[in-house]
């Protein structure tokens, strides 16, 4: 993913300037700065739910604009965006995310029920599949959102602050989890979160967000204050090495 | 309970008509109450009344003017909601006061308007072969509509943003569920009147979400108290010669004060059995 010159504003407040950054294929990345900083929006425009204004992005080698096919990018938007007392079951919720997936008129058959099934074996939620939405804790109901993302395999996934109200074991299993997606899958990881101290020992590549403009960064700092968390985080080495002090 | 009343043909008729705007109501008041847009059925009726109106006035029959108008409102409505996207509810509460406005005047305009009444609150006895042939493929379109993309408006009312990432074609869906729920208030009209029509599109839901336990059984609850709540309605509103859409809410109320005791009731039995194992 290449993102070149990008600017983006709110009506007449400019929230992203000249933004340039690089991810690569399986890197682990976190997007973190203060609130209002364009975490959100920069994540919004990678997945053209909102219109580049000026610049670039290019994800698989293609514009954003251009892109038909949505389905290898699993995008978890922020809790508040959420009902959670949607009235559904975890494999409702799950299921429906196979929507290119289903035939016509679109069901879900048996196929693609089992895809849902695995996916809900791999995140650990499968005890929980005939449950209501609204009935899990924080912690569950984050698996099941990992399992949505997850469900239609695909090769970046992009999490907006996703621990928002989840306990601290919970935290920990999760940092687990994307982690094992991240080292087992290949996947491509992009988390957006106000947790430094827990992030920056899990992640290859840190982008932080502070007037308007987006820095990488990583340095000693970072992870000598992560890495007691990292240790527990992480169950193996990172794909991607961290890479060197790289701040503008 | 002799079957007399199904010899009446009037009674045939508002049957027929009733038992399809049971299920369409509560079909598309799912979708509308978890897209938080539970008072649509109720501004949408407002712009009926004023299609109802504007047909009195101009000597067409007022069910095809209120469809026409409710569609065009519908469509005004959801343009209106992307303009006020934080302040949904403002958009509604615009094409109500527009549509009450229009229909107030044009009813003043048209003189000879008693006929309205029977618009208002629902009347079995009006329903004529003219509605039946109408409700019969508006109902089968909306069925339809709804089977096909159940998914699709399950993702709409879920998060619409991420429902344009996994391919639901968000905009082509969101205008015409709003047409969907134009057809079904103007429809609806005739037997449960259109100040009450909202109340069908939302209280069988409202007594479904108690209970159920996945999305299927909202859907399936809802439509089986509705159902239950349109037939014994114009069983009650025959026997008793009352304003059909009346009786029907009243029954619909009925049931949603039977079903929050219940649970209530089942709650507070298992919570005291838990505390006294």
């Amino acid at each position: 993913m290449k993102i070149k010159d990008l600017c983006f504003s709110y009506n007449k407040h400019t929230v992203l300037t000249g933004v340039n950054l690089e991810i690569d294929k399986g890197d682990f990345v976190a997007f973190i700065g203060p609130n209002g900083s364009g975490k959100s929006t920069l994540a919004k425009l990678i997945v053209n739910i909102l219109k580049v204004q000026s610049g670039e992005i290019k994800i698989f080698n293609k514009s954003v604009s251009s892109i038909k096919d949505w389905t290898k990018i699993g995008y978890i938007s922020q809790k508040k965006d959420f009902n959670f007392s949607f009235p559904a079951t975890v494999e409702e919720v799950v299921g429906a995310n196979l929507y290119q997936e289903m035939g016509w008129p679109k069901f879900l058959t048996s196929e693609l029920k089992a895809k849902v099934s695995q996916t809900l074996e791999l995140v650990g939620i499968s005890a929980q599949k005939k449950t209501l939405l609204g009935e899990l804790s924080g912690g569950q109901q984050q698996r099941v959102f990992i399992a949505r993302a997850l469900v239609t395999e695909p090769e970046i996934i992009i999490l907006d602050e996703p621990l928002t109200g989840v306990d601290s074991q919970s935290q920990l299993a999760f940092y687990r989890l994307i982690s094992r997606l991240n080292r087992d899958l290949g996947i491509t990881i992009i988390l957006i979160s106000h947790n430094i101290e827990q992030i920056a020992g899990v992640v290859n590549k840190i982008f932080y967000f502070k007037d308007q403009r987006v820095l990488l960064t990583k340095n000693k700092h970072l992870e000598n204050i992560s890495y007691k968390f990292a240790l527990k985080a992480r169950e193996g080495p990172l794909k991607n090495q961290p890479q060197a002090v790289d701040a503008e | 309970m002799s079957l007399e009343i199904f010899a009446y043909s009037f009674m045939q008729r508002a049957f027929i008509a009733g038992n399809i705007i049971a299920i369409i109501c509560p079909l598309i008041g799912v979708f509308l109450v978890l897209k938080r847009l539970s008072l649509i059925g109720h501004t949408l009726s407002h712009i009926a009344l004023a299609g109802v109106a504007l047909g009195m006035l101009l000597g067409i029959y007022p069910v095809y003017t209120a469809l026409v108008i409710s569609i065009l409102a519908a469509l005004g409505i959801e343009s209106l909601r992307k303009r006020y996207n934080d302040y949904a509810e403002l958009s509604l509460a615009i094409i109500l006061a527009a549509g009450l406005g229009v229909a107030t005047v044009l009813i003043s305009l048209a003189g000879n308007t008693s006929g309205i009444f029977s618009y208002l609150f629902g009347s079995i006895s009006l329903v004529t072969s003219r509605d039946i042939f109408l409700v019969i493929p508006l109902g089968i379109l909306i069925l339809g509509f709804v089977f096909f993309f159940y998914y699709a408006f399950f993702l709409l009312a879920f998060n619409e943003e991420e429902a344009k990432l996994v391919g639901v074609p968000i905009g082509f869906l969101n205008s015409s569920f709003m047409v969907l729920v134009s057809i079904t208030v103007s429809v609806s009209m005739r037997i449960i009147g259109g100040l009450l029509v909202s109340s069908l599109i939302t209280l069988p839901v409202a007594t479904a979400l108690q209970i159920a336990k996945s999305f299927k059984q909202v859907i399936l609850y809802s439509l089986l108290f509705s159902l239950l709540a349109v037939n014994t309605g114009l069983l009650i509103s025959f026997y008793y010669d009352l304003a059909s859409g009346g009786v029907i809410i009243i029954c619909n109320v009925i049931y949603l004060l039977a079903v929050i005791i219940y649970s209530w009731l089942k709650n507070y039995i298992n919570a005291n059995l838990s505390f006294n194992h």
